[in-house]
């Protein structure tokens, strides 16, 4: 579903990500780890369009959309939920949701509330509410449904995890693994491997700017000296 | 003695209409591009001249001038962004701020090129000349005109920012401009639109300007954009209620002081606006209803 080819990343001179190839087929997930500034983040930026490569290619769904700006990428599906959050704090709830659809034109935007509502009961209570109010957790929640309002074919998840107490982080992780089976594609960044390991299809490790080891996290994560080495322990 | 001090507060109600009108269109634009956009009082210089052609050398009928000025300043508006600023985004903010600079200086000597660096007499259609007394207040039906419209400008502003689908992507964009282009919208858009609604505005003021002091001159918008954003920082930078409130604080100093102090403190009004200034920057430097930015 999206294939990445030898994508060159730099913020000015300095590289952020070499030689760069992956592929995420449909409706699997799949993680990205890594140190801090492995160049994770830089590459969910690549994917959603924020970043421009140097060079190398993006494909999704077979067309190259390398040169597709970040708004026409999210008309096609790819939707970012950003690292910490970014939700629209001056905004209430609902608007924070309705900018999440604002790209569609259908009128299945009540229904989409509806679902989101089910998922998060939490936000359907503080609809009205500015979304700086919320907790921590609630944010994610939020961040997650205004993503889900835009109708993703694949999901970029930047560490949904980052700066939540631990039952949090379960549910959401529940969640996302709830969103994947309704046929959603997902891409994470994440840290906490503990959390991801029995839920993703397979892993990549980055490593300064390159990827180091793939497969399946079973086999990529039965070493210590792996995690040790990648990962920091 | 009160009749007095009601005459003051519509004086100054007038006033501050026009400088509300011309905070609120500076303000959309800095809460988005972080700019202060000097050239935004050029805007109401370029107004009252399209008046002025359209109404005493065109003799065009009133309802067709605001159409055109309003177009005109829409246009002018998205040229300024086109032309002047968009090749400058993701730069350093101080290069936008010099640049309207530059654009005010453009604006102003190609007026006085074009008309000339005299001020020309304004004058209005006449149902605009009225004069009313109620109860020894005195006041003609321009005011009625600057107080009415600028009142249903700013409500009319205030539904599009919290309800339309574009008012609310612009907010979102103030607060986030790369979170915003995640969500698909289309900033540059969001920007351009910011621009014409403010210059369009801009140029009514400046038909209410003209039609208030009788007169209008090449280089009348320069104190008023200095105002605007005197009005701006008063209010609190960024905030969109904050700007008009400030333009209605700075209205009222401004014809209070001049109106109870002796008659040859007059010449000091502005010094009024600017200590007024101070003492916000002094007392509370986020302004009236401003937050503290984000870091």
């Amino acid at each position: 579903m999206l294939v990445v080819n030898n994508v060159h990343v730099a913020y000015g001179k300095i590289p952020a990500v070499t030689n760069l190839s992956f592929a995420v087929d449909e409706g699997q997930i799949v993680a990205l780890v890594g140190a801090n500034g492995a160049g994770k983040s830089t590459v969910l930026k690549t994917v959603v369009g924020v970043v421009k490569p140097l060079s190398g290619k993006i494909f999704f769904s077979e067309n190259d959309i390398t040169s597709w700006g970040p708004e026409r990428r999210v008309r096609a599906g790819i939707v970012l939920v950003p690292e910490g959050r970014q939700i629209f704090t001056t905004l209430s709830v609902y608007e924070n949701l309705l900018l999440g659809a604002y790209h569609r034109r259908d009128h299945k935007l009540r229904h989409d509330f509806e679902q989101i509502y089910n998922l998060f009961p939490i936000l359907k209570e503080r609809a009205q509410q500015t979304a700086g109010t919320l907790s921590g957790g609630e944010q994610q929640m939020l961040a997650l449904g205004r993503a889900l309002m835009a109708n993703p074919r694949l999901l970029l998840l930047d560490e949904p995890s980052l700066g939540l107490a631990p039952l949090v982080v379960r549910d959401i992780y529940k969640t996302i693994t709830e969103i994947c089976q309704t046929g959603i594609t997902v891409l994470l960044v994440e840290q906490n491997i503990n959390m991801i390991i029995h839920l993703v299809n397979y892993v990549y490790v980055m490593q300064t700017g390159e990827i180091k080891l793939h497969g399946p996290p079973q086999e990529v994560f039965k070493s210590e000296d792996i995690k040790q080495a990648y990962l920091g322990g | 003695m009160l009749i007095y001090t009601a005459q003051q507060i519509v004086n100054g109600l007038v006033l501050g209409s026009m400088y509300a009108l011309l905070a609120l269109g500076m303000t959309v634009v800095y809460g988005i591009l972080r700019l202060v956009n000097f050239a935004h009082g050029g805007l109401i210089t370029i107004g009252a001249f399209i008046f002025f052609y359209t109404l005493s050398v065109l003799k065009l009928h009133f309802i067709l001038t605001l159409v055109i000025a309003l177009l005109l300043g829409a246009a002018i508006g998205f040229l300024l962004d086109f032309v002047a600023y968009r090749k400058l985004r993701g730069g350093p903010e101080v290069a936008l701020l010099i640049t309207s600079l530059g654009v005010y200086i453009f604006i102003e000597n190609t007026t006085k090129l074009l008309a000339s660096p005299q001020p020309y007499a304004f004058r209005p259609p006449a149902l605009f000349l009225q004069r009313f007394a109620l109860k020894g207040i005195v006041f003609s039906s321009t005011d009625i005109f600057i107080i009415l419209s600028a009142l249903s400008i700013m409500a009319a502003f205030t539904m599009f920012i919290k309800r339309s689908r574009l008012g609310i992507a612009m907010r979102a964009t103030a607060e986030r401009i790369e979170t915003a282009r995640l969500m698909g919208i289309d900033v540059n858009k969001v920007i351009v639109t910011a621009f014409m609604l403010g210059s369009a505005i801009a140029a009514i003021t400046g038909f209410m300007w003209g039609a208030k002091y009788g007169q209008i001159s090449y280089d009348m918008g320069f104190m008023a954009g200095v105002k605007a954003f005197v009005a701006i920082v008063v209010g609190g930078v960024g905030s969109i209620p904050g700007a008009m409130v400030g333009g209605y604080l700075l209205g009222f100093t401004e014809t209070l002081m001049v109106g109870t102090l002796p008659p040859g403190f007059a010449e000091y009004r502005d010094a009024f606006v600017f200590t007024l200034l101070l003492l916000v920057l002094l007392l509370r430097p986020i302004g009236l209803m401003g937050r503290k930015e984000a870091l």
